[in-house]
């Protein structure tokens, strides 16, 4: 494993962190929910108690009793006619704010639905019929038939007005618009205080009635009736027993208003799930002024939201509450626990059974779940996950970087020596002073010794070459002396030996110290712009006349090969390569020489083949290294400087060399650029 | 008269055996091992020819200092470094600095011999000269004095080192005719290799054409070496 991906490895384990930090705030989420459960079911009980005192002496609405629920409006309705002012008008929902008889659901077939609301002094009444068009009354023939609707009041019967009972109105329709209405009684009077209007609608009539507010606990009911005062069948409510009337208990909501804590909402089911209070007191924490708060604080918010938004994903699935605005049946009712409201908002709900068969639901908004036991443990939580994303980004960052120098060090090593195991440069100074700092340094060292050391290597040959000259050259003058001091013929023949033997170690001398020359003066060689193929066709030429021992062709173009560098050596090279060929092949042996442009176009390639043996495999590369002779044949004193030198200067002009075996001989390939 | 050659080289066996080889061939030897010594008596009475090595005893570049020494007091007096040094920045400097020769001291003695004689022979050449007209060469433009080593192109100076002297004056005997690296070396009595005679032809090129951009009279023969332009004949 690189250590690049062992650091990976130790970055990502550092991602515990923020996990296990996610596992406390969670389990600190689950025992904060916890705890507000309990509380709240507490506090529902309470409030039980308290709606059980308040409704004392109020009868409770079973689900088979009829009802009418009572919207409350906050300002009073205008009885034209039009329900564009009715609460839930706009929100186009038909189902819920109408009421209708069960079972009288039926499409084409004549129904009637209403709605009923109350700004605490009159009471309102809309009421459509459908699939029926009213008989209009003819006040010129008033004993036409034609419809009529009937109202029943029942007031309770600890009202002060008890003694009136049941009362009745009646209401005629000449016209579609204003109405008053008749009190029941067999005199026909009109009663002021009842009025209304109706209007057409499509498939029907709706007429709105508005009337006194009826004392709590009331009964009303409605029908439809023909001129024989028979109701209609499907046009009316129940009429034994009359629907009681539930509105808001205001008392009890009042009552219950003092007791709420901030983000939580309290309804009070009557048994038949008629909402028959309903409180809430709103967060009291508005959300923070975004001008107004610090980067710092900012940067907590978003990390707050991010908690929350952690939080919200790993709490159970939560139940829909129920949003009818009138009416939840108490079976209908999600269990205690966590429950999502319509539009997303979390609650934790919790119910507790009043006295009279009612149910009191109370719900804890849980958007600030974080903050219920104190903004101080949210702020906390917060700068945590803060300090903790930080701290896991600067370590990584700390591992890349650690891991980034480590492997430029390790480039910068390798840089430093070549393929051929050369030193070639040296390690920037280490800037930092840390152990990664000190190994640069160490390297830096080790490779300016083994540069040294490589220097000393490299003029080891011309320095052992400097150094024998002078030994070699005493032998050398003592042997010419000693041939001119008669010696016998046994001597002349020793003597003859000491002076061949001297006049190679001088050759292997002179060889040994050309290729440090032949380095010191590329540095000082000029480069020309010349033609390549007139260079290398012209000494072809001259190779062909000096040596008639062999068949040395030339291959190419002619001109038309325009390059840079310096054309003397590029001929010192083929005069070492031809020479080199010449020693290996045999009398009248081909040599090869062919130049082509490559076939990237931006490389001559020079190549010269000559007959003869091959080159052993393994010693393809180390042909070019000094002091290398593979091939047999090979004559006296041949060192394979040579091909050194072909080397050196090939790679002087940015180029290459490479030797392989063909057919019947061997292949010198050469690559120029023709931008050197 | 035997000729007097002085040799200064502070390896003895070296000294012993060339002063042995040049006595017999009949020449009058003073050998010094350093430089001192060999200055106080060479500024007193000048030999016919002085053989110096390059580094002396503690003097690495004393061979050096002394030759400039001598050419203080002397013009003509042929000077040969003998050295077992073979740079070609040693060589180049030894010659810049008025030496006649350059030799290693891996070449052999029968070799030695040769140039001495041959420089002897030239300075005796060049004392007769002195005395009779000139020998003179003229190629078109080119006019080559042999005896005082000036050279001219189209009546202007052209200022050459000895070597190169010897060089242009090979080439330009037979114009057209290719002379080899060895041939051109052998001309200027010197032992070089293939690269200091290219950087050779180089400086003379540079030389003329300081004195006429369009000068092509010296043309590379790849290969085989160089040629003295035929048209400049």
């Amino acid at each position: 494993m690189s250590l690049k991906r062992q650091l990976l490895v130790t970055s990502l384990l550092m991602l515990l962190i923020p996990w296990a930090g996610l596992q406390f705030v969670l389990e600190l989420d689950q025992a904060l929910r916890d705890q507000a459960r309990d509380q709240l079911q507490l506090q529902a009980g309470r409030l039980a108690n308290l709606a059980g005192d308040t409704l004392i002496g109020q009868a409770p609405v079973t689900a088979d009793q009829p009802a009418i629920y009572v919207a409350r409006v906050e300002r009073p309705l205008n009885p034209d006619g039009y329900a564009d002012d009715w609460p839930g008008y706009e929100d186009d929902e038909p189902d819920p704010p109408w009421q209708a008889t069960p079972g009288a659901t039926e499409p084409s077939t004549p129904g009637v639905r209403w709605q009923a609301a109350s700004d605490g002094r009159a009471l309102y009444l809309l009421i459509r019929i459908s699939h029926r068009q009213p008989q209009l009354f003819d006040p010129g023939t008033p004993n036409a038939p034609h419809d009529r609707l009937r109202l029943w009041l029942q007031e309770p019967a600890n009202t002060l007005d008890a003694a009136t009972g049941r009362r009745s109105w009646l209401i005629r329709f000449s016209a579609p618009g204003k109405f008053r209405a008749l009190t029941g009684r067999k005199d026909d009077t009109t009663d002021y205080f009842v009025s209304g209007s109706w209007q057409p609608v499509p498939n029907g009539w709706q007429l709105e009635i508005q009337l006194p507010r009826p004392a709590a606990g009331s009964e009303l009911g409605f029908a439809v009736v023909d001129s024989r005062d028979t109701p209609i069948p499907g046009l009316s409510t129940s009429l034994t027993p009359l629907p009681t009337l539930i509105a808001h208990n205001s008392t009890l909501e009042r009552a219950i208003a003092g007791y709420l804590n901030p983000g939580q909402r309290v309804r009070v089911l009557e048994p038949g799930g008629w909402i028959s209070a309903r409180q809430q007191r709103p967060a009291e924490q508005s959300p923070p002024e975004f001008e107004q708060l610090s980067p710092l604080q900012i940067l907590e918010q978003i990390s707050l939201n991010a908690l929350r938004a952690l939080i919200r994903r790993f709490q159970p699935e939560p139940a829909q509450t129920m949003d009818a605005p009138h009416r939840i049946a108490p079976s209908h009712l999600p269990p205690d626990g966590l429950t999502q409201s319509r539009d997303g908002r979390l609650w934790l709900q919790a119910s507790a059974n009043v006295f009279g068969g009612r149910t009191l639901v109370l719900e804890q908004s849980l958007d600030h779940l974080l903050t219920l036991s104190g903004s101080a443990l949210g702020s906390v939580l917060a700068r945590s996950l803060l300090i903790i994303t930080g701290l896991t980004l600067v370590l990584l960052g700390y591992a890349s970087w650690l891991s980034w120098r480590i492997s430029r060090l390790q480039k910068a090593v390798s840089a430093c020596v070549d393929p051929d195991g050369r030193i070639t440069g040296t390690l920037p100074p280490a800037t930092a002073t840390d152990e990664l700092g000190q190994l640069q340094q160490q390297f830096g060292q080790m490779v300016e010794r083994l540069q040294g050391y490589t220097d000393y290597l490299e003029s080891f040959s011309r320095r052992l070459s400097h150094e024998l000259k002078t030994p070699v050259a005493i032998v050398r003058t003592s042997v010419d002396n000693l041939e001119h001091t008669e010696p016998t013929e046994d001597q002349r023949a020793y003597l003859s030996r000491i002076s061949q033997a001297t006049g190679r170690l001088s050759h292997i001398l002179q060889s040994m110290s050309e290729a440090s020359r032949l380095e010191q003066s590329l540095d000082r060689a000029e480069h020309e712009a010349f033609d390549l193929a007139q260079v290398v066709s012209e000494t072809v030429q001259a190779y062909q006349s000096l040596d008639t021992s062999h068949r040395i062709n030339y291959q190419g173009p002619f001109t038309g090969c325009p390059m840079r560098g310096s054309p003397e050596l590029l001929v010192q090279m083929l005069d070492k390569l031809v020479d080199n060929a010449r020693d290996f092949t045999p009398e009248q042996g081909r040599i090869e020489v062919r130049l082509k442009t490559a076939e990237n176009r931006k490389d001559y390639e020079l190549c010269v083949f000559n007959e003869g043996s091959s080159l052993p495999e393994q010693f393809a590369d180390d042909i070019f290294s000094p002091f290398v002779s593979v091939r047999s044949g090979s004559q006296e004193g041949h060192l394979g400087q040579g091909l050194l030198i072909v080397r050196l200067i090939a790679e002087h002009h940015r180029g290459s060399v490479e030797a392989e075996n063909r057919e019947g001989g061997v292949l010198f390939r050469m690559h120029l650029p023709a931008q050197a | 008269m035997k000729k007097h050659i002085v040799l200064v080289e502070d390896e003895p066996a070296i000294r012993d055996n060339y002063r042995v080889a040049l006595e017999r061939r009949g020449y009058r030897v003073s050998s010094y091992g350093d430089r001192p010594s060999g200055w106080q008596v060479l500024r007193q009475e000048l030999p016919d020819l002085a053989i110096i090595d390059v580094g002396l005893g503690d003097e690495p570049e004393g061979g050096f200092s002394l030759c400039q020494e001598l050419r203080g007091l002397s013009q003509t007096l042929p000077i040969i470094f003998l050295t077992a040094r073979d740079s070609d920045i040693d060589s180049v400097h030894g010659l810049r600095l008025g030496a006649d020769d350059y030799v290693t001291k891996d070449m052999s003695m029968e070799h030695l011999l040769a140039r001495v004689t041959a420089l002897l022979r030239r300075a005796d050449a060049w004392a007769e000269a002195l005395q009779k007209s000139d020998e003179r060469l003229q190629r078109g433009r080119l006019a080559l004095n042999v005896d005082r080593m000036t050279v001219d192109w189209d009546s202007q100076p052209i200022d050459l080192t000895v070597t190169e002297f010897w060089m242009l004056h090979s080439l330009v005997q037979h114009p057209g005719h290719v002379r080899s690296r060895e041939q051109l070396m052998d001309a200027a009595n010197t032992v070089l290799d293939d690269n200091t005679v290219t950087s050779h032809i180089k400086r003379i090129r540079k030389k003329f054409i300081q004195a006429d951009p369009k000068f092509d009279g010296i043309q590379t023969a790849y290969g085989m070496g160089y040629r003295w332009n035929a048209h400049e004949a």
